[in-house]
């Protein structure tokens, strides 16, 4: 078989579509097994659905790490049937504030950024983004406030532990013949 | 092993992220113990007061609310829910309040448990988180 630039460039798209669509597929799978375990403490969660995030904003850029974070929360809200419920309206509000930190943070920091600080801004942005709404909306009492340097704390924690398991997948990622940019030809030629 | 695996993967920036993060909740923490010990307790459901006691005396009394009795103890200048007949039993886990400004929330059954200061300075605290 002989491919053209241009079917190579067409090929490469469709493996990026391929592999973001199997992200949004295993963030939802995550998420949703998550929200059905019991939570620890208080919807402490350990949000492991925000590896495959980081994996497609290192891999693919910040449009893709939106993409699989929208989508995981409002498909896994039609999965739990909770949309546009309290419970959907905090993951929304989370998720939406990790994606601004973690995608500035990756355009600001560049290489000098690596997954685990990108993932542990995420984890603390996705917490002040639910208790912001939590206190507008939920929870309308000053003391919620208490509970911010508790969660803070753990939310470091998991972002550490997050970031370490999505460094470890963007390197096995980037190991695989879809991630070798410019050579794309070549892999159905070995 | 982990630690090694973990610092062999951060960048220098990482670090500073993490460490700015970690120096900003200790020293919440620390804020937030400096608070003053309270010196009463109240316990409201959607806004109305159901009970108000001092700290200092020691008691034990139940609420009955949408999914069964809940059993507040006073004692010794804290409160904390011994039991509560609800499912995930968060305000029992969420152990004692001693601190003004500390609460307990005990969702399914509806109650709100908080700790006051003296009327004067709990006046001022108060405008000032609320403004």
């Amino acid at each position: 078989m002989t491919s053209s630039a241009a079917e190579a460039v067409q090929l490469e798209k469709i493996r990026r579509e391929i592999f973001l669509a199997l992200f949004i597929a295993l963030a939802v799978a995550i998420y949703t097994v998550e929200a059905l375990l019991p939570s620890p403490v208080l919807g402490l969660r350990l949000g492991f659905a925000n590896i495959l995030a980081l994996a497609a904003l290192f891999l693919f850029g910040a449009r893709a790490a939106w993409t699989v974070t929208l989508a995981r929360i409002f498909i896994g809200a039609l999965l739990l049937g909770n949309l546009f419920s309290p419970g959907f309206l905090l993951s929304l509000a989370g998720g939406t504030a990790a994606m601004t930190l973690m995608s500035a943070a990756k355009t600001l920091g560049g290489r000098f950024i690596s997954p685990i600080g990108v993932s542990v801004l995420g984890a603390v942005g996705h917490i002040a983004g639910q208790m912001l709404v939590a206190s507008l909306l939920l929870v309308r009492h000053p003391g919620l406030w208490n509970l911010g340097p508790v969660f803070m704390l753990v939310a470091v924690a998991t972002g550490v532990m997050n970031g370490l398991a999505a460094s470890l997948l963007i390197e096995t990622l980037r190991g695989h013949p879809v991630f070798h940019y410019g050579s794309v030809a070549n892999a159905d030629h070995p | 092993m982990a630690w090694k695996l973990i610092f062999s993967r951060m960048t220098l920036m990482d670090g500073v992220i993490i460490i700015a993060l970690l120096a900003g909740i200790v020293s919440s923490f620390i804020y937030m113990g400096q608070r003053r010990e309270g010196s009463r307790v109240v316990v409201e459901r959607e806004g109305k007061i159901l009970f108000a006691a001092s700290l200092d005396q020691e008691r034990e009394v139940s609420f009955s609310g949408p999914v069964g009795e809940t059993v507040l103890i006073v004692r010794r200048g804290a409160a904390f829910i011994r039991r509560s007949d609800c499912r995930d039993k968060v305000c029992v886990r969420m152990g004692e309040v001693a601190k003004v400004g500390d609460w307990i929330a005990c969702v399914p059954n509806r109650l709100l448990v908080r700790v006051e200061g003296d009327e004067k300075g709990d006046k001022r605290e108060y405008d000032i988180l609320s403004r």
